[in-house]
């Protein structure tokens, strides 16, 4: 039973980073290849630097968004194939830090201990009461998600997918729109990240390579690019379909999300 | 106008009817009007979206329909009805006759003298340049990036330089 559960939990964390990705590459046709360090940065930085923590407890997730906008400052010039490449790159970049700076993230070694996730008062310890927290989370997020897609700006936002030169003679400045969408993305991005590194209590550059960036990419185009539900379908089927393959014993990579 | 991005431009009041007519082929006729009515401030938008639609009737009949599904007059009209819902005071026409058919580019430029008439100057960059001297009450020469001849449109026809070429 916890196991399910488990996997419930898991599966809403990646429901939560598939829309936060789906938004840059669905809704505003930014293809991002390099969407894992984002989750990545929000845990590791708050747990690897507690004496900013002390301070700024309250900003836990918007590690996250300080990156995208170092990302998105760099690439937000780039189109199509080049901004694959040049996000690959940096998600590259990011991991390769992150493993070898062992003085900041204690590189492969992981940063244990980190603490369970407490409203005051109350210590969300069981599963079960963790998958309920997480639904909540995924339900703010998709609100929000929903909510921004169907606003003026997510109609610019459409306009720039179809045609970025139209978009920009109609007096849209796009290069910022660009860059908003790349911050709110990696902001929700950060929240699936933190939502993971409480829930697990443990995290290693290992669990945020670039391959599993393209898996999350993968959940966006298996779902449906530009679709809410079809996230909610893509991150749920990848991620639960291949934790049945683990029982015929396949080798690890028909599972990549095989995690614990 | 130099140093200004874009969109500043049309912040100034200056649209564009893009070359190749760049609509946005999967929202509706009446979505790629909305779009440019983004940077308006007045509270006059809900006229001009019955307005613009009046002014081009083939459009009238296809408001709902996805951009993309337009024949390719339809949509020069369209974005001819795009830019005029941002109400410039000068609009920027580029090839806006390239790939028409006969029938339509006439109508394009009835069109230009319609949207003139009713108070917005256009800027015509054409490749038809008989039909566009015709209708210009000003025309402007080009030769290897200097302008070479000037003078009201009509006259310019007339001229000899202009004569060999057409």
């Amino acid at each position: 039973m916890e196991y399910f559960l488990h996997i419930l939990v898991i599966s809403g964390i990646y429901i939560i980073l598939t829309l936060s990705l789906n938004l840059i590459v669905g809704f505003t046709g930014l293809p991002s290849l390099g969407h894992m360090p984002l989750p990545a940065s929000a845990p590791m930085c708050q747990a690897s630097l507690p004496w900013i923590m002390e301070f700024l407890r309250g900003l836990d997730l918007h590690w996250g968004a300080c990156i995208a906008s170092i990302v998105g400052f760099v690439s937000i010039r780039l189109k199509g194939d080049y901004l694959d490449l040049a996000t690959f790159g940096l998600g590259i970049i990011i991991y390769a830090a992150s493993k070898n700076w062992v003085g900041l993230t204690r590189g492969p070694m992981g940063l244990p201990g980190i603490p369970g996730f407490a409203i005051p008062g109350f210590e969300i310890q069981p599963v079960w009461a963790y998958l309920i927290l997480v639904i909540v989370f995924v339900f703010i997020t998709t609100f929000i998600i929903n909510r921004i897609v169907n606003s003026p700006f997510g109609r610019i936002l459409k306009s720039i997918r179809e045609d970025e030169l139209a978009s920009l003679s109609i007096g849209n400045d796009i290069n910022k729109y660009k860059l908003i969408v790349f911050v709110i993305g990696a902001f929700f991005a950060g929240i699936a990240g933190s939502l993971y590194a409480h829930y697990i209590t443990f995290i290693d550059p290992s669990g945020f390579t670039p391959v599993e960036s393209i898996a999350v990419l993968l959940m966006v185009v298996f779902g449906g690019m530009g679709s809410i539900k079809g996230s909610f379908l893509g991150a749920a089927a990848l991620v639960i379909f291949p934790e049945m393959l683990r029982f015929l014993g396949m080798p690890e990579i028909f599972y990549f999300r095989a995690k614990v | 106008m130099k140093g200004l991005g874009p969109d500043e431009h049309v912040h100034k009041g200056i649209s564009l009817v893009p070359d190749g007519r760049r609509l946005f082929p999967s929202m509706t006729v009446l979505e790629n009007l909305e779009m440019d009515a983004f940077l308006r401030k007045d509270g006059h938008i809900g006229d001009d979206r019955e307005k613009i639609p009046d002014l081009f009737p083939a459009l009238k009949q296809r408001i709902k329909q996805k951009a993309g599904t337009l024949s390719t007059g339809e949509q020069q009209m369209l974005t001819f009805g795009r830019a005029m819902m941002q109400r410039p005071k000068l609009l920027l026409a580029d090839e806006s006759s390239v790939g028409l058919s006969p029938d339509y580019v006439d109508t394009i430029f009835e069109k230009m003298v319609e949207i003139n008439k009713s108070g917005t100057s256009i800027l015509l960059i054409e490749q038809n340049a008989r039909m566009a001297l015709e209708i210009a009450h000003r025309g402007y020469v080009f030769k290897i990036g200097a302008i070479f001849l000037e003078s009201a449109g009509k006259e310019l026809l007339e001229k000899e330089d202009v004569k060999k070429v057409l």
